[in-house]
């Protein structure tokens, strides 16, 4: 799945200065392209999560279309929207994002039974989490997880249900250089299984997996590397 | 793990803030039914004693009304005696707007094998009665003979036992259904088997203060007034042409009954809007906070696929989950509460107290149900809507 981004920006309200507002992206064509993992770097606040949102389908811009196989994600009602998302797009946030009442089994296995998809086994769900390391976890509730598991059950979930596109915001920054490394495997992984993969981060070594880097500068995005290019 | 296995999983998972959710539609239940049944119990007790006192007049010697409680032993079965002439029958049915009238004769048992109380056993005259027979022959046809009794309902006696009262053996032919008035503590015999039981207590040394014939003394006589007559001018003339009675109006001796219940009516339901409006305010605060607090949960689901749709629905089933948990427990908390007690609430609250039957008692248990169905969800509606809208992106963000 292409997902392409058209004049998309984002405008926050904000006392900055003389203006009240100003522009977490500006002006912008963005592609994802299918097969390829795409690295996105920049300093913190530069509007890196603002542009992962609006091209997941989580943020609506303040001008501009997100375009996915030609359909305009934000024209469509919440329910095809959301349908949408969970059929072809997941996510791993930057923040904590598991479900406190469900064990790290149930979270996995959450995402797979909302819409009438194939749901995925318990047998490929541990699978997965050993292939992060983390099987002897799948019975746990997340409060009992340090930083470093709850981000690896985050990462497996959004891997566990095969996505289109996958985003990644900064999913190596809680842990060590080893699961780093195996992360970024996996999402090389995912791209040469034919996703378009987004992956914002700090870390130097992710350069290693990028086809394209691009680096935002407030809010203004510039290409660094293009696979076209090389 | 599904959508739909989620609501109850929240529920569970929190179990600090499901209980506090819990009790307060456990409240809500509770108040509703403990409340109209209540009221309802005294409204229906109320309308027994009206028809179970037939008469609208009651005639009593003019000494009884210093030295017993009237109201005491005509509407809560205090135990009583007090005796005059038989002949004032013939005096009273000469006044005019009498249409019919029958003597009573009193006699409070001490100890009567049945009952730890003293009881009051009431003698009717079976020729002219109208005010107990009706009654009677809902449980019993024949003619009451010689030392049968008719107990009332709370009177611990069976169908063919006997019971002793002053040393005589009677045997019980018919229990009276219940009236929720202190009439279901009394004993009935025919005038004969009283003026027995009279001699045999004067027997064993009772002095029971009668003056003239035992064999000829009665001890209140009712009357029904013919259409047309104003029964009260009948109690005036009944007042003013015969010396030494008192007549009294029933409807005089029920209306402070009548005042007190209605007083108590009101207390109830005020009480019950009061607790509602408490705990529905409580409950809006409640949900409001769990916007809060769950904006995390929420944005989480939604980054995962849910729709808004799909949020609320989750939101609107806790609630519902909650308010039909709630409901039945308070329910049932009120029904164990109110229906083994009604005798005990009978007595705290010193009025006639008849509980609805059993089908109306499950009317009022649905009813308090659903009001709890709908009332649980529709406070959460606000935050349902809230928290479906909840904006991932704002708070999905590094270190939330
Ligand atoms: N909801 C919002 N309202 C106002 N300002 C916001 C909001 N979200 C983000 N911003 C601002 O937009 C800028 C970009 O934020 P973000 O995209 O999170 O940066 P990055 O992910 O690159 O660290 C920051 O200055 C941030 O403070
Ligand atoms: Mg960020």
């Amino acid at each position: 799945m292409q997902l392409h981004a058209e004049g998309i920006e984002k405008r926050f309200f904000r006392k900055t200065g003389s203006a009240n507002n100003f522009f977490a992206v500006s002006k912008t064509d963005f592609d994802l392209l299918p097969g390829a993992v795409t690295v996105l770097v920049g300093r913190s606040g530069s509007g890196k999560t603002t542009l992962l949102q609006m091209l997941s389908g989580l943020l609506s811009p303040t001008s501009g279309k997100v375009f996915a196989d030609g359909t305009d994600l934000y024209s469509l009602p919440d329910k095809a929207l959301s349908r949408f998302r969970s059929t072809h797009l997941a996510v791993i946030p930057q923040g904590l994002s598991l479900l406190q009442n469900l064990t790290v089994m149930e979270n996995l296995l959450l995402p797979g039974s909302l819409y009438s998809k194939s749901p995925v086994t318990e047998g490929t769900a541990l699978e997965m989490l050993e292939k992060l390391g983390i099987g002897h976890l799948a019975g746990v509730y997340p409060t009992e997880l340090s930083g470093g598991e709850s981000r690896r059950v985050a990462i497996s979930r959004a891997l566990l249900h095969r996505p289109d596109v996958l985003f990644a915001d900064e999913p190596t920054g809680d842990l060590d250089d080893e699961n780093t490394d195996l992360v970024l495997d996996l999402l090389q992984a995912e791209a040469r299984r034919g996703a378009a993969v987004l992956l914002v981060t700090h870390e130097a070594g992710a350069e290693r997996i990028a086809d394209n880097v691009y680096r935002m500068t407030a809010g203004k995005l510039s290409c660094e590397r293009s696979a076209h290019e090389a | 793990m599904t959508p739909r296995q989620l609501p109850l999983r929240n529920l569970k998972r929190k179990p600090a803030r499901t209980a506090g959710l819990l009790l307060l539609v456990l409240f809500l239940a509770f108040s509703l039914f403990a409340g109209t049944v209540i009221s309802m119990s005294l409204q229906r007790g109320l309308g027994s004693l009206e028809a179970r006192l037939g008469a609208d007049i009651i005639v009593v010697p003019s000494s009884a009304k210093s030295k017993v409680d009237l109201d005491g032993i005509f509407l809560q079965g205090t135990t009583g005696y007090f005796y005059m002439d038989a002949g004032y029958v013939d005096k009273l049915q000469a006044i005019s707007g009498v249409e019919q009238l029958s003597p009573q004769l009193f006699l409070a048992s001490l100890r009567a094998s049945c009952c730890t109380i003293p009881v009051q056993v009431i003698g009717i005259d079976q020729a002219t009665d109208f005010s107990i027979q009706p009654w009677i022959t809902k449980s019993y046809s024949k003619a009451l003979g010689d030392l049968d009794v008719v107990v009332g309902c709370k009177v611990n006696a069976d169908i063919g036992e006997s019971i002793k009262i002053y040393g005589e053996n009677c045997k019980v032919v018919a229990r009276l259904d219940a009236t929720g008035t202190g009439l279901d503590t009394a004993i009935y015999c025919s005038m004969d088997s009283l003026r027995h039981l009279l001699e045999s207590a004067r027997a064993l040394g009772h002095d029971l203060k009668i003056s003239g014939d035992p064999a000829q003394v009665i001890s209140a006589v009712y009357i029904r007034v013919g259409d047309g007559y104003d029964i009260q001018k009948v109690v005036d003339d009944i007042n003013l042409h015969v010396r030494k009675v008192q007549a009294v109006r029933t409807k005089s001796m029920l209306t402070g009954i009548a005042d007190s219940l209605s007083g108590v009516s009101r207390s109830v339901r005020l009480l019950i809007l009061v607790i509602w409006i408490l705990c529905i305010v409580i409950l809006l605060i409640a949900f409001g906070m769990l916007i809060h607090e769950r904006k995390k949960e929420f944005a989480v689901l939604r980054v995962l696929g849910m729709s808004r749709a799909m949020l609320a629905r989750m939101m609107l089933s806790e609630s519902f989950l909650l308010s039909l948990m709630g409901s039945i427990l308070g329910t049932a908390l009120a029904a164990l509460l109110v229906l083994p007690f009604s005798t005990l609430i009978e007595g705290l609250l010193n009025l006639p107290f008849l509980l609805p039957d059993t089908p109306a008692l499950l009317g009022i248990a649905l009813f308090t149900v659903l009001a709890c169905l709908v009332i649980g969800p529709l406070s959460s509606a606000f935050a349902a809507f809230r928290l479906s809208r909840v904006d991932p992106a704002a708070i999905l963000k590094e270190g939330a």
